[in-house]
C-alpha cells in the first residue's frame, strides 16, 4: 500500500520536474516545478519529516515560487511562447547520459546490502515533529543557525539593491 | 506501515532529480530555466538528507534540509533580482546572448 503512495508521489515529482526542464513556455516551467515541490512535501510526510514538509510548502512552493512568477511575469516573453521545443542533440545525449546514470546509480545502491533495514535505528515517537527539530536546531545548530540569519539579512539587502534602477545608472 | 519502502527508492529519485535539474542546466538556455534547474538540483540533495534521517532516526538531516531550504530561497532571491538587472540592460534572457564578460 506505502509503495503505491511512493510511486504516485514520485511519479507527480518527477513528472514535474521533467516538464519543468522541457516546457519552452517559462510560466508553464515554473508552474512544473510548482508541482514537483508538492510532490516533495508528500515525500517528506511518508518519511515522517512533518515539519520539514510543512517548510518546504511554506518556503518554496509558496515564497520562492511565487517569486519566481512575479519575475516570469515582468518579462516579455512572447518570443519564446509558441516555439515548439528544438531537439538539439546535447538535449538528446544528455537526457540519455541521465538515465543511464540513474539506472547504474538504482541498481549499485540497491545492490549494495540487499536486505537494508528500512525500519534502521530505532526512533522515538516524535520523530521528525518540530519540538524533536527544535532541539536539534537550537542546539547542536545554534551557531549557523545565527548565521544563516546573518546571511538571510545580506541576501534581502543585496537583492533590493542589485534590482534598483539608480544603482546601475549612478555606476556608470 | 509507511517504513517499508527502502532507502534506496529515496536515494534514486533523489538522485534522478538530481540528474535532471543537471540536464536542464546544461541543455536550456533561458536564464530563468536555469534558475528553475537549480532549484531542482537542490530539492534533490534535500530528499537524500531526509530519507537518510529517516533511516538513521536523526534529526539532524531535517536541520540541514532546512538551512539548505533558506539558503535555496536566498540565493533564489538575489539571482533573480540579477536577471532583473540583466535584462533591463540586454533586453533578452538568452545565456548566449549574455558574453560580453567572454574575453
Amino acid at each position: 500500500m506505502d509503495v503505491v503512495v511512493f510511486v504516485i508521489l514520485a511519479g507527480l515529482t518527477l513528472t514535474g520536474a521533467l516538464l519543468t526542464i522541457l516546457w519552452t513556455n517559462p510560466l508553464r516551467s515554473a508552474l512544473s516545478l510548482l508541482v514537483a515541490l508538492v510532490g516533495l512535501a508528500g515525500l517528506y510526510v511518508t518519511l515522517l519529516a512533518h515539519f520539514l514538509a510543512a517548510m518546504q510548502l511554506l518556503v518554496y512552493a509558496g515564497a520562492v515560487m511565487v517569486l519566481f512568477v512575479f519575475v516570469i511575469m515582468l518579462f516579455d516573453t512572447t518570443e519564446q511562447e509558441d516555439r515548439p521545443l528544438e531537439i538539439r542533440p546535447i538535449g538528446v545525449v544528455g537526457g540519455l547520459a541521465t538515465l543511464m546514470v540513474v539506472g547504474k546509480f538504482t541498481k549499485v545502491v540497491s545492490s549494495v546490502r540487499p536486505g537494508i533495514d528500512t525500519t534502521g535505528e530505532p526512533f522515538g515517537e516524535n520523530f521528525g515533529s518540530i519540538e524533536a527539530v527544535a532541539d536539534v536546531l537550537f542546539g547542536q545548530f545554534m551557531l549557523p543557525f545565527e548565521l544563516l540569519s546573518l546571511l538571510l539579512l545580506v541576501a534581502v539587502v543585496g537583492a533590493v539593491v542589485v534590482a534598483r534602477q539608480r544603482f546601475w545608472r549612478e555606476s556608470k | 506501515m509507511i517504513g517499508d519502502i527502502p532507502l534506496y527508492y529515496y536515494l534514486a529519485l533523489s538522485f534522478a532529480l538530481l540528474g535532471i535539474g543537471v540536464l536542464g542546466m546544461l541543455v536550456r538556455k533561458n536564464v530563468l530555466i536555469m534558475l528553475m534547474s537549480l532549484e531542482l538540483m537542490l530539492n534533490g540533495a534535500n530528499l537524500a538528507f531526509v530519507a537518510y534521517a529517516r533511516f538513521r532516526g536523526d534529526e539532524a538531516g531535517h536541520v540541514i534540509s532546512f538551512f539548505v531550504m533558506a539558503l535555496a530561497a536566498a540565493e533564489a532571491a538575489v539571482g533573480l533580482a540579477l536577471v532583473i538587472a540583466v535584462y533591463r540592460h540586454f533586453k533578452t534572457l538568452h545565456i548566449d546572448k549574455l558574453n560580453t564578460l567572454r574575453g
